[in-house]
């Protein structure tokens, strides 16, 4: 299996890097970030990840609101996103799903397995 | 003159009061009394007024009988007789009528004298110096002047001393006979003796002594028997006396006489009981003296008003009692008179109140205790019968809602709730009936629409001899508002948390799985330590948030169709890892039911139930997880044989952060939410959870599930109904009683009843639910039974259901062919009682059900 992309969107940087040190180091992915929804959405149009990883809350533009753009640009529509967020309330994972993401991370996330979470819920093998 | 005088009396006597008669009384007396006053004033003056000779010659004409002039006595005495009988006759005042009786007395009295005079032998006496009066006239006279007298009445002078009860009459009526009796008799013993013996002193001797032995034995017998009468009448006066003295001797009230001034004339002796005073001491003493100063005007006030008014009333007051401390009395007066009718005082009766007084005042205290604590409150309180109308509610109630009590005793709860709890308020009646209290929060809503939360308790009480809810409100809305602001402090602040744990876990998850290189081994434990913890942080902030959202109802419970026994497995399964970490054996046992609840909320009690025994029982102990149906209730119960929880622990188990031991959060690993958790989440299952346990023998923690009713569970998909087989019928019929008893009686044999109340409907419905039967009325109001039989028999699917068709008329063989569909039965409605309609059409369900199974088959 080729190395997969991943695009982690969060505005906190130490979330960032842990996820990104995590899925580079334990899955040996390659990871791109952005620390924004628009930056997220400028750099899925330019690099088209594989996946992209989305906190759902962020100042500006948050996680469903990004993912609504990514949704209606016809260049990203096709990239699966799983949303990254500390509201793991049945009511939120819902609405969530309702959106149209893949599913749900919920964070605090155990960095060793981080990435096998992410391809079961890709579909993807390891 | 005699005869006119005595038709005249006669009259009189017989009928006084007829005018007629009066008329002809009057006549006669005067004509009497007219021509024997003619004759006195001829007599007395000289004058030749010879009426009389006019009579004498009219009389002389027809006979021969020598008639002697009238003497004077005699007129005089007529003069009297006739006067007193006009007089009797004409005037009713009783003066003019006793002047009557004195005047006809009178005339009797010279009739008497005359008599006498006869008698003794005393010419002087019947008038021999003028004209004498003949006996037989002075007889006549006698008794006719009685006449006369007598019939005036007995109300008048004369009469009245002779009859009666007092001791004169008695004495007058024995002897008046008698001295006239004795008179009469020497008289004419006298006259007859000395003619027969001739010694006139000799006459007089045996007179007196005959008149002495006759007197002797009559006067003394008479004296005797008045002698007992008057006994007679003085046992009963002391009688009479004795009883009235027994009487007010053991009267609790007390009954004292006063003249118009207030002065004690009498006082009962139980004025000594009631008041102390000696009931002789009181006398001359005024009753105003002792009424307390307070109470003396309006006493005063009462009396002054009942002596003009000669009416009683009854008044209460203080009354100084003879030792100093006043006495409550209840008195009532009535007014006495004298003989002429006028007030010379009252009598009052008076009653000791003292203790009813008090009575009264320590209810009137009570109540105003009781009303200080109903208004003063901050709490609006209601009291309001259970048909929900206000019977009384406090000042607050009425300051809160910006309504008067008179507006607010017109209101219903309903009216001042907000329009979604409104609704309820019969239902919460209801439940208060059967439960006795609750506490609920509402929100109502004041006069200006402004909305104001509140918690209400309520509580059934007895108010006035009838079962009333008694509701106290209190205002919450900043209590709410608080509430609010925890929740979002909390939201936020786990978010915050959350986010840069996220970043330490990560870190030192990456460090300790040695994805930066291998570390030394105190470097590696120490990494272990601050993931263990981490870990533990993020549980605890889980479970406050958790906490929080369920201990507020704001996590909605996504209830569905559940197996108890797979939530048991299901759970143990997931603890089963940490039990056998712990050494310690899981054993689970379930009977199945299918619950209607969140299964991942009730796995949450379930595994934090779990999860707490596994900590608290020592290596090699047993859990035992089991689920049970009893009443209609799935019963849980987790079962250890740890060390156990003392009782006094109990009670505060299931609060958040209650840990039996302080030490238990960090050596079990525990955040001292789980029981609470599991508390929010069975009671949001209208469930229960407790916990039993003996210390040192292990603890028992169980929580019931209600078993879904049948609403609570939707209605099964229309597939599943086809599976079963159940039988639809659908009653076509415009009467909804009588629509109604047909479904309830097929409702009993399982079969599912649609029912449509007209012909259009029942064609619709037909064609949507394609009924097994179709119970037809053919007197529809919209078409006639037959016209929805042809709309049935044009589709294809419902030509040949079953049909039964009642009817009112008569049907003839035609009719009938109209109203054929499949196998199709007639009944006549009258024809058949109600009991064998339902045991026909339910045989005729049941046989075509078979027909069909059998062609099914084939």
């Amino acid at each position: 299996m080729s190395a997969k992309r991943i695009l982690i969107i969060d505005d906190e940087s130490d979330i960032r890097e842990v996820a990104q040190m995590s899925l580079e180091t334990v899955s040996g992915w390659q990871v791109l970030t952005a620390e924004s929804g628009d930056e997220g959405i400028r750099k899925a149009k330019q690099e088209k990840p594989d996946a992209i990883l989305l906190d759902a809350m962020m100042p500006s533009m948050d996680g469903p609101a990004t993912f609504q753009k990514l949704q209606a640009d016809p260049s990203t529509k096709q990239i699966p996103v799983i949303m990254f967020t500390a509201k793991v309330q049945a009511a939120d994972r819902k609405r969530f799903a309702d959106l149209g993401v893949k599913d749900v991370i919920a964070k605090p996330f155990d960095p060793m397995i981080l990435g096998r979470q992410i391809a079961a819920i890709l579909g993807w093998s390891q | 003159m005699f005869l006119l005088l005595c038709a005249s009396w006669f009259a009189y006597y017989d009928k006084p009061s007829s005018p007629r008669r009066r008329m002809f009384v009057e006549a006669c007396a005067l004509v009497v009394l007219v021509f024997c006053l003619i004759v006195l004033i001829k007599f007395l003056t000289g004058i030749p007024l010879d009426v009389e000779q006019l009579f004498l010659r009219t009389a002389s004409r027809f006979g021969s009988v020598p008639i002697g002039r009238m003497s004077p006595i005699t007129a005089a005495g007529l003069v009297l007789a006739s006067a007193s009988l006009v007089i009797s006759s004409s005037a009713s005042g009783d003066r003019r009528r006793q002047l009557a009786a004195i005047l006809a007395l009178l005339a009797a009295s010279i009739g008497f004298v005359i008599i006498l005079g006869y008698l003794f032998g005393a010419p002087l006496l019947y008038g021999s110096s003028i004209i004498p009066v003949a006996l037989t006239t002075a007889i006549a006279l006698d008794l006719l002047g009685m006449g006369v007298w007598a019939s005036a009445g007995p109300t008048c002078w004369p009469i009245r001393i002779v009859i009666g009860p007092s001791l004169n009459a008695q004495l007058l009526r024995a002897f008046l006979p008698l001295t006239i009796a004795i008179v009469l008799f020497l008289g004419w013993f006298y006259v007859v003796g000395v003619s027969w013996i001739g010694n006139p002193a000799l006459t007089t001797s045996l007179a007196l002594f005959f008149a002495l032995i006759t007197v002797i034995p009559i006067a003394s017998r008479t004296a005797r028997r008045v002698g007992e009468e008057i006994g007679q009448t003085h046992d009963a006066l002391r009688e009479s006396e004795q009883r009235f003295r027994r009487i007010t001797e053991n009267m609790l009230d007390v009954i004292a006489q006063t003249d118009l001034l207030g002065t004690c004339e009498y006082a009962s002796p139980s004025m000594k009981t009631v008041l102390g005073y000696d009931p002789k001491g009181m006398l001359g003493k005024s009753m105003f003296e002792d009424v307390h100063p307070d109470d003396f005007d309006n006493v005063f006030e009462i009396v002054r008003k009942a002596l003009v008014a000669g009416t009683t009333e009854k008044f209460e007051y203080r009354y100084r009692h003879a030792d100093g401390h006043y006495v409550w009395l209840e008195s009532s007066g009535n007014p006495i008179f004298d003989e002429k009718g006028q007030m010379i005082g009252a009598v009052l009766s008076s009653r000791d109140i003292t203790e009813r007084r008090e009575a009264e005042e320590k209810l009137r205290e009570s109540e105003h205790r009781y009303k200080i604590l109903f208004d003063s409150t901050n709490d609006a309180i209601f009291i309001h019968d259970m048909g929900g109308r206000f019977l009384e509610v406090n000042q607050v109630a009425c300051e809160r809602l910006g309504y008067s009590r008179e507006e607010l005793l017109r209101m219903t709860p309903a009216d001042i709730n907000s329009p979604e709890y409104s609704t309820t308020v019969p239902q919460r009646i209801e439940e208060l009936r059967k439960v006795g209290h609750s506490i609920s929060e509402v929100a109502q809503v004041r006069r200006d629409g402004i909305i104001i939360q509140t918690e209400l308790s309520s509580r059934i009480i007895d108010y006035k001899g009838e079962s009333v809810v008694l509701s106290i409100a209190r205002d919450i809305t900043e209590r709410k508002q608080v509430e609010r602001l925890k929740d979002q402090f909390v939201s936020t602040v786990s978010h915050e948390l959350r986010t840069p744990l996220t970043a330490i876990r990560a870190s030192i998850g990456l460090l300790a799985s040695g994805a930066s290189g291998t570390l030394p081994e105190k470097g590696q434990r120490m990494l272990e330590i601050a993931v263990t913890n981490t870990d533990r942080l993020v549980r605890l902030i889980n479970d406050i948030l958790d906490s929080e959202r369920l201990a507020s109802g704001k996590t909605p419970m996504e209830k569905k169709q559940c197996s108890a026994a797979q939530l048991v497995t299901q759970a143990a399964d997931v603890m089963k890892p940490m039990a056998e970490k712990a050494g310690i054996s899981l054993s689970v046992q379930s009977q199945n039911a299918v619950l209607w609840a969140d299964p991942d909320r009730i796995a949450q009690a379930l595994t934090n139930l779990i999860g707490n025994a596994i900590k608290f029982s020592p290596k090699g102990g047993r859990i035992w997880v089991t689920a049970e149906l009893k009443e209609n209730q799935m019963l849980f119960k987790v079962q250890d044989e740890g060390r156990g929880i003392p009782p006094d622990k109990l009670g505060l188990l299931f609060e958040r952060f209650q840990q039996i031991d302080a030490s238990d959060a960090r050596e079990k690993g525990g955040t001292g939410l789980g029981l609470s958790i599991s508390r929010s989440i069975v009671e949001q299952h209208n469930g229960r959870i407790w916990v039993e346990s003996t210390v040192g023998k292990g603890s028992t923690f169980f929580f019931t599930l209600p078993l879904p009713q049948e609403t609570e569970v939707p209605a099964q998909p229309e597939a599943m109904t086809e599976v079963q087989g159940a039988r639809r019928v659908l009653i076509i019929e415009d009467d909804p009683d009588l629509a109604n008893i047909l479904a309830t009686m097929l409702q009993w044999h399982d079969i599912q009843p649609y029912l449509a109340l007209t012909g259009e409907k029942g064609i619709t419905l037909s064609k949507q639910i394609h009924p097994d039967m179709i119970v037809l009325d053919l007197g529809l109001p919209d078409m006639d039974g037959s016209a929805v039989v042809q709309a049935l028999r044009e589709d294809n699917t419902l030509r040949l259901v079953p049909l039964v068709v009642y009817t009112v008329r008569e049907l003839n063989e035609q009719q009938r062919e109209n109203l054929r569909l499949g196998e199709t039965l007639f009944f006549t409605k009258s024809r058949i009682p109600p009991d064998q309609f339902e045991e026909k059409v339910v045989q005729f369900m049941k046989r075509i059900l078979e027909n069909r199974g059998k062609t099914n088959v084939s």
